[in-house]
């Protein structure tokens, strides 16, 4: 047996074309095995590593970005502008913060429409924005990689925050916390092709799952024939998973439907811009700020 | 051992410029180059096969131990790299430039198909734009830089 063996090993290692398979071809495909199946969801092995490998790049990510707006600010000075470059940045925090709130607002207009008209209203559903709070984040790194786009932001679990949470930019959604480490978490953008969530269409108040396409584009999958989805309507949360409803994600490009075929092929717009990030509203339950 | 150890460094500190300020400083139209891709064509057209399977292989680890979800997805991309440059190399002098600039270029747009296959297999979806010849272009362009700083 051990003689078979060995001389399949020498075999292996005799012929050019055997010792590629063996050496290269066959650990590709386990990788790519390991690639496709293996957990990297919260409490997996994969996640407290990656967890770690956060906090070890946090201070490079910290001192960089410091760096980066120090000269950024430096070189305007040059310009005489750092004072209104410093005063942008705050103003575009509460702008963020404002718009959130004018969403805030639209949701419960539109809900409130809505609630008149029913005969059977009910006040079991409590406003869901009481019961959130929110923390401001900003960007110190992004993803290495074109075609999976995510951020990393400079608010970890030291601040309370854990995976899952909203992530909102200008208004809109940006993205939910995939990775939480104690001083920076990742963010996973609606643009990238992993995202997933369920949405309501503003105007039709039709419900869709919604995933990440590109930089400027996301699908609607399994739209049914019958559903009524126009271009141009709003799509936001639906607010199925304790986070509110009404959060603007895009708007709705295109709709394609040929006859015979299950569903139909809806684009949407996303209103993110994933290069121009700089601060975020990460969204927290109040209920976990107390945990 | 030394110049192995020069290499480790530099490719590190890449690693750090990449993902911290490098989007800020390179992106066209959302497009940023990747330095690693470009760092380690080079290393295999320096070292042996085994030695180049090292460096892409610590390297893949730590794209992915920063990238949220996903794991190995860099891992075996950086392997096929490697090993596609180094059974290249020893048919063309990549000393002259333009056989290395034509060298990144082909391996920025293995690189994107390897990963969107990779991406499909895993969300159902493909995707390449013409926005990523930005993509080949900016590695194509970082690619004298990062071999005068690699000390040829």
């Amino acid at each position: 047996m051990i003689e078979f063996f060995k001389a399949l090993f020498r075999f292996i290692l005799s012929n050019i074309y055997t010792k590629i398979l063996f050496f290269f071809i066959i650990p590709i495909i386990f990788l790519i095995f390991i690639f496709l199946f293996v957990d990297t969801k919260k409490g997996s092995l994969i996640y407290s590593a990656k967890s770690i490998f956060l906090m070890v790049v946090y201070p490079v990510q910290k001192v960089g970005e410091g760096i980066y707006s120090f000269s950024k600010e430096k070189f305007s000075l040059l310009k005489d502008k750092s004072k209104l470059i410093k005063e942008n940045e705050i103003l575009k925090q509460e702008l963020g913060y404002l718009k959130f709130k004018i969403i805030e607002l639209k949701d419960k207009e539109i809900e409130n429409q809505q609630l008149k008209k029913l005969l059977n209203f009910t006040k079991q559903r409590q406003d869901i924005f009481n019961e959130l709070f929110y923390i401001t984040g900003k960007v110190i790194g992004i993803s290495s990689d074109n075609l999976f786009d995510f951020v990393v932001i400079n608010v970890g679990s030291l601040d309370g925050v854990s995976e899952g949470n909203f992530v909102i930019n200008d208004g809109y959604l940006a993205g939910i916390l995939t990775q939480v480490s104690r001083y920076s978490s990742s963010v996973l953008l609606v643009t990238n092709k992993n995202f997933k969530t369920t949405v309501r269409l503003r105007n039709t108040r039709e419900i869709a799952f919604f995933q990440g396409f590109n930089k400027n584009y996301g699908i609607l999958k399994f739209v049914r024939p019958e559903q009524d989805i126009r271009v141009g309507d709003v799509v936001e949360t639906a607010g199925f998973d304790g986070y509110p409803s009404g959060i603007p994600i895009g708007i709705v490009d295109s709709v394609d439907y040929q006859e015979g075929n299950f569903f139909k092929t809806v684009k949407v717009k996303v209103f993110l811009n994933p290069t121009k990030l700089e601060y975020v509203l990460v969204l927290k339950k109040k209920d976990e700020k107390r945990k | 051992m030394k110049k192995e150890s020069k290499y480790f460094l530099i490719g590190i500190l890449l690693f750090l410029f990449e993902i911290t300020v490098l989007f800020k400083l390179f992106s066209v139209y959302g497009i940023y180059p990747s330095l690693i891709k470009v760092f380690l064509t080079i290393v295999a057209l320096e070292f042996p096969l085994k030695k180049s399977l090292k460096f892409a292989f610590f390297f893949g680890l730590f794209e992915d131990l920063y990238m949220a979800e996903l794991f190995v997805y860099n891992v075996i991309v950086n392997l096929i790299i490697v090993y596609v440059v180094n059974e290249i190399k020893n048919h063309i002098d990549f000393g002259i430039y333009f056989y290395g600039i034509s060298l990144i270029a082909f391996i920025s747009i293995a690189d994107l198909l390897v990963k969107s296959i990779l991406i499909f297999a895993k969300t159902d979806i493909f995707y390449i734009s013409a926005n990523f010849l930005f993509y080949v272009l900016l590695n194509t362009i970082l690619y004298i830089p990062l071999k005068v700083l690699l000390g040829r």
